[in-house]
């Protein structure tokens, strides 16, 4: 069975078009035969593989995306080189037409390939087609590249043209420099809406501010490409260490709480009719099997935890990315209820042991009374409507996504300085 | 009527002070000096169509070198050897290259190389501590007499679905590099270890657990 055509044709297309591309420019050669055969293997792999791991790995031992590309840069090169030296042999001014033309032709065929890309992905978007005006910046691109085919078009030699994208640093805008400042600020934004953890957002400033300081550095006002590269990757290294232990030790407290809730709940008389139990075949069962287990549960989380950090259970809690998700609403729970997990049931949540009668019945009243929920739960997805729209437009994430219901609770706000446990 | 000679002269020696005490950019310099040395001595512009012989090839060479030497500098500094050996092995090469063409050949086959060997490098799904906890949890929780069947039971699942996991890791990277192997040695890696966010002795004691698993299933 083969590949997926859908997705045979998402990894092959690009190259079926530069093929064809080619086809249509009545290009031939050596470079044009081993382009052709290259294809029609990824072409056989793709009837042959069925899997798409295997698939990407055998293009990838055999060369054949790079293969491709290889020869389809000589192709080009040599049908270039071709058009220039079927021109006189004396440097003229005929001879400089030629050449400087032959630029700006590229040019204007890079704003045709640009704006067609953009179409053909609007017309994905479908009904959100406007989201690629947002997201694809190719005005910036497409204006920069206006603005060398107009220097190209005020009579200037083919070398003054050449040495006018020097001075400018337009040579370096071609690179794609251009796009990446916004692209960068985007995802800034985003990262500040989403606020999962402050390394996400110090890492895209540091690549913003990198990115400003190159920019700056440049006689030209252009960032060289290579350097901004290697900075953002390096951002991204310095990071990942501390994202990788801040969501561990998160999931360490955040794990406590659920279980937490789960044991002194599972107390309540009304819990075999709420959830999770009431899912359960037997819900009275299952109620019982969450008092008798998840005390064990707990400890033995505590010790895994107490191995990997040298902290107990209420130390996690103490560590800034507890603080963080209560400062950025991300805390599900509200502060009252928090405060009575931590403060009196941990103690009592042993292997073995059962809370008191009193402890119950004050769960029960969190329960009942609608004070176990933060609320200001839905201040994350808000803060990131509110982001999306300011990119999207007023009202768009909303219309597509729809916002979240009011949650009904009680309880009063977080108040951090007040917080004790 | 423009005077070509000239316009090209100014062109090359823009190029040539772009590079100009840019200690990165050294061979490029030198290669684009080179060139506009060539031209400066040009009478007629129809002598510079022979007069700079390879130059040109040189020049791309020159740039490959300088930013593999700028890729190997990062790379080192982050300690990435995978990514720095690929680096190396482009900036020898192109030393002994005096054609764009092969130049570029060898760029794309040796970053292929780079890009399997980086997916070789892979010490997923060590990296996922989730299989040895639940296990853990399933055998150590302390629970009433009545449910410690179904917990052993849970915890001999997650063996199985870590085998599983492993197993399908290096049936997929074989798709990749024909034999490969999960290597516990590469998790010390500085670049490997450094993402892990466990202290040395529960990363001993994780390898294991692992193996022993393994051994037995």
């Amino acid at each position: 069975m083969p590949i997926d055509a859908t997705m045979l044709d998402a990894m092959l297309g690009t190259f079926r078009t530069m093929m064809k591309d080619c086809q249509e420019k009545k290009l031939s050669g050596e470079d044009f035969d081993q382009m052709e055969a290259t294809l029609n293997r990824m072409e056989q792999l793709g009837q042959e593989i069925n899997d798409m791991g295997t698939f990407s790995g055998q293009l990838m031992q055999e060369g054949l995306f790079m293969k491709f590309s290889d020869h389809y840069g000589k192709l080009l090169a040599s049908a270039a080189r071709q058009q220039q030296s079927s021109t006189s042999n004396s440097y003229d001014e005929s001879t400089d037409k030629n050449l400087l033309n032959q630029t700006l032709q590229a040019y204007r065929d890079t704003i045709t390939r640009i704006k067609e890309n953009k179409e053909q992905t609007k017309k994905m978007l479908g009904a959100n087609a406007s989201d690629a005006d947002v997201l694809l910046k190719d005005k910036a691109i497409t204006d920069a590249i206006e603005h060398v085919i107009k220097v190209g078009e005020t009579g200037i030699s083919y070398p003054a043209f050449l040495s006018e994208m020097i001075k400018s640093g337009l040579d370096k805008a071609m690179e794609g420099s251009a796009l990446s400042r916004d692209a960068q600020v985007y995802l800034l934004d985003a990262a500040k809406a989403t606020a999962s953890n402050p390394y996400y957002i110090k890492k895209e400033e540091d690549k913003l501010n990198f990115f400003d300081a190159l920019v700056k550095a440049s006689p030209a006002g252009v960032p060289n490409n290579l350097q901004y590269t290697l900075g953002c990757d390096k951002s991204e290294w310095k990071y990942q260490p501390g994202i990788n232990k801040w969501n561990k030790i998160k999931e360490g407290w955040d794990k406590a709480i659920f279980w937490l809730d789960e044991w002194i709940t599972s107390y309540c008389s009304f819990a075999p009719q709420i959830k999770p139990w009431s899912d359960a075949e037997n819900p009275v069962e299952s109620t019982i099997e969450s008092q008798d287990c998840v005390p064990g549960k707990l400890r033995a989380w505590e010790k895994i935890n107490q191995r990997y950090f040298n902290q107990s259970l209420l130390e996690l809690f103490r560590h800034e990315s507890f603080a963080w998700d209560v400062k950025y609403h991300s805390m599900y729970w509200s502060q009252e209820y928090m405060e009575f997990l931590l403060k009196e049931v941990e103690l009592v949540c042993q292997p073995f042991h059962a809370p008191s009668a009193p402890l119950i019945e004050k769960a029960a009243y969190f329960h009942k009374e609608k004070r176990k929920v933060s609320p200001d739960i839905c201040e994350p997805l808000l803060r990131y409507a509110k982001y999306f729209d300011s990119y999207f437009g007023e009202g768009e994430f909303q219309k597509r996504f729809g916002l979240p219901e009011k949650v009904v609770t009680n309880a009063a706000a977080w108040e951090w300085d007040k917080f004790s446990f | 009527m423009p005077n070509y000679l000239e316009d090209y002269k100014t062109y090359y020696r823009l190029r040539m002070q772009r590079y100009e005490n840019n200690p990165d950019y050294k061979n490029s310099y030198e290669s684009e000096k080179a060139i506009y040395e060539a031209i400066a001595s040009c009478n007629v512009l129809e002598e510079f169509k022979n007069k700079p012989g390879n130059l040109n090839e040189k020049n791309a060479v020159a740039l490959i070198v300088d930013e593999y030497n700028i890729r190997l500098k990062h790379y080192n500094e982050i300690k990435e050897p995978i990514r720095a050996e690929g680096c190396i092995r482009i900036i020898e090469k192109a030393k002994t290259i005096d054609k764009v063409a092969e130049l570029i050949t060898m760029v794309g086959e040796e970053e292929n190389k780079t890009m399997l060997a980086i997916t070789a490098d892979s010490i997923s799904p060590f990296d996922d501590a989730g299989y040895l906890e639940r296990i853990e949890l399933g055998e150590k929780a302390e629970v009433p007499d009545k449910y410690k069947a179904s917990y052993l039971q849970y915890a001999n699942e997650e063996k199985q679905n870590l085998v599983n996991t492993y197993n399908n890791t290096e049936k997929n990277l074989n798709n990749w590099e024909p034999g490969w192997k999960f290597n516990f040695d590469r998790i010390w890696e500085e670049r490997h270890r450094r993402l892990l966010p466990f202290p040395d002795a529960t990363i001993q004691d994780n390898i294991l657990k692992i193996k022993n698993i393994r051994d037995a299933h």
